[in-house]
């Protein structure tokens, strides 16, 4: 990879590796550069003697302001950072993928201040509302993760569709249904320019996208950027419900939950939901827990009923914690989870 | 749960389809521990809880003493409702509707009262001049306020014992994480009063400091022995603790049993 020095190099970087497979998809039939991959991180801090990611250098400005590239002997140019945005930062990076999720996951959780953007539905399904955009796939994922291994309900699909979907009788009554059970963790978009593919993507609720093709490095650079906007001020306006009001975030989830069995789990701060909670109240179907977010150690009080969930963010505690827990816990065994306040829906 | 249910009253949540009176009414904007100014004299007065509505305000005073609050709500009739602009709102051509909040009925004169103890009760409601907000809280008598989400305060002065021992089990849970570098009974102070830190007084803050001390005293020499210290008027884990799942679990069976232990003696039976 080049030492980068300035903000149109990098572009230019990116443009290439886009051309380079489409070349080798219309000559071969496949991609063999390394697909771009951008992350959308949360930030409660300001990027000033910032880490990179472990091995890969130092962050180096470029001549755009809030645009980093690392540095490094280790695969140099590969990681760029767009910090223009307080509370969402974007990070782009040609690291082949599973290297990349092993770097930028380690990197997030050994900084304090940092998340990932958890993306709801709506979010994932934003593309849907937008010209020339189309929905081409979807991830479904249901652990089932308070229910002991050899007796879970555990459901997961990925599903791509095309004209062929169509081809086969009640398939799409079958994924309609099975996405209003359970959580979505991908979708797959496909941006249709001059009848022909412009951007080929696929969006992950742990705020990951990665680009399958793309045409021109401005169009999907906006795209992603579009989605940073919108999380952006779905954190602002959490942030500010959380300073001036004292209701509760209320999580709606489509399956009932066992209370004894997240009881038992998060008095442990066991499994995917990373939360270490004390019951203090309890009844047969509803209970009240209190503890920390073992993501950043901000205190949390959950309220839980069978499929339902109230979440208070104490003092300064950081208002991401309710879009990651309602991804998290969806996805582990809550299915379908919407966030609301007030009655009105949040992160939407 | 006096300040719990109380707040709540100004919220809605969708899934068991719970409505607040406040809410429900246009009382969306409200503020707690917040001065006024009284009308003739200027003298700064500072009703528990104001509210503003789409045609009307209103003072709230939340109480658990048997006394009678109604003194200090007649005196709330006198509220500028001019500087309610200090908080965003506009000004009222009307004095503000008055009313207690309380855990069991009191006898607070010519003001409403209404009772947020584990069901909604009301008395005196032809005192509230407002007919949407004396309508949402009669539709409001007798509705279910025990499943009512927590507000992020977890401590309050007046607070007792099990009552301040429930409300630092987070702040305590804190302190294990390895970054923590520990925390003086004034930060947890801090941390438990959260917004209405600023503004009690300081003789209300150094009691609660106070009784933060001597509950924590217990945890430390007691339930949590070994896992805790005070170290140079901080608290701080030890190296015993380590975060594995157990662990944890033995620290929050320890916390549980600390600040609940009614609760946990009936629930191992």
């Amino acid at each position: 990879m080049p030492h980068l020095q300035t903000f149109a190099e990098m572009k230019n970087l990116l443009q290439a590796g886009f051309e380079g497979n489409e070349e080798s998809l219309s000559r071969f039939g496949a991609t063999y550069s390394t697909q771009l991959k951008a992350y959308l991180i949360e930030s409660n801090i300001s990027l000033t003697d910032f880490p990179c990611p472990d091995e890969y250098g130092r962050w180096k400005k470029l001549d755009a302001e809030h645009w980093h590239v690392n540095d490094g002997s280790h695969s140099p140019g590969s990681l760029f950072l767009d910090s223009t945005r307080k509370r969402v930062w974007i990070l782009y990076s040609l690291l082949d993928a599973n290297e990349s999720d092993a770097a930028i996951s380690k990197w997030i959780e050994g900084i304090n201040g940092l998340d990932r953007c958890w993306l709801s539905r709506n979010q994932l399904l934003y593309f849907g509302q937008v010209e020339s955009w189309k929905e081409k796939g979807i991830g479904l994922k249901f652990s089932d993760g308070l229910t002991p291994e050899e007796n879970a309900g555990n459901f997961s699909l990925k599903a791509w569709y095309g004209g062929a979907t169509r081809q086969l009788q009640g398939l799409e009554d079958v994924l309609t249904l099975a996405k209003e059970k359970f959580a979505i963790y991908s979708t797959r978009w496909q941006k249709i320019s001059g009848g022909s593919v412009a951007i080929s993507a696929e969006w992950y609720s742990n705020g990951k996208v990665t680009i399958n093709r793309a045409v021109d490095v401005d169009e999907v650079m906006l795209s992603i950027s579009d989605i940073a906007n919108r999380y952006e001020d779905a954190i602002l306006e959490a942030t500010k419900i959380r300073d001036n009001k004292m209701g509760a975030f209320e999580l709606d989830f489509t399956q009932t939950i066992d209370l004894d069995a997240f009881a038992q789990t998060v008095s442990m701060g066991r499994g995917t939901m990373n939360l270490w909670l004390v019951e203090t109240e309890s009844e047969s179907d509803f209970k009240r827990f209190r503890g920390v977010d073992l993501h950043t150690w901000d205190r949390v009080f959950l309220d839980v009923g069978p499929d339902y969930a109230y979440l208070t963010v104490p003092g300064k505690g950081c208002v991401n914690a309710a879009p990651r827990i309602a991804t998290v816990q969806g996805e582990d065994n809550a299915g379908k989870t919407s966030i609301y306040f007030d009655g009105v829906e949040m992160f939407a | 749960m006096l300040w719990r249910n109380t707040i709540q009253l100004f919220h809605s949540y969708k899934k068991v389809q719970f409505t607040g009176p406040f809410f429900a009414a246009g009382y969306t904007n409200y503020r707690v521990e917040s001065p006024l100014s009284e009308k003739s004299t200027g003298t700064p007065k500072q009703p528990d809880i104001f509210a503003c509505g789409p045609e009307g305000w209103l003072a709230i005073d939340l109480t658990c003493d048997d006394r009678s609050k109604k003194c200090q709500l007649d005196s709330y009739k006198d509220l500028d409702s001019r500087s309610l602009s200090t908080y965003g709102c506009r000004a009222y051509t009307t004095p503000p509707d008055t009313m207690s909040s309380r855990l069991t009925f009191g006898n607070d004169g010519n003001h409403c009262e209404m009772v947020v103890m584990n069901s909604f009760d009301l008395k005196k409601e032809e005192y509230i001049q407002n007919n949407p907000l004396r309508n949402a809280l009669i539709e409001m008598k007798g509705k279910n306020l025990k499943k009512l989400p927590e507000i992020p305060f977890s401590l309050v002065p007046e607070m007792k014992h099990f009552e301040i021992r429930r409300g630092l089990i987070d702040i305590v849970m804190q302190l294990f994480d390895t970054k923590s570098e520990g925390k003086t009974p004034y930060q947890m102070c801090e941390e438990g009063l959260e917004r209405l830190f600023a503004l009690v007084t300081a003789t209300s803050r150094q009691s609660l400091i106070d009784k933060i001390k001597a509950e924590m005293d217990v945890l430390v020499k007691k339930d949590l022995a070994g896992y805790l210290v005070l170290k140079d008027g901080k608290y701080c884990a030890t190296e015993k603790f380590k975060q594995y799942p157990k662990t944890r679990q033995t620290v929050a069976s320890k916390l549980q049993e600390w600040a609940n232990p009614t609760q946990r003696t009936m629930a191992d039976f």
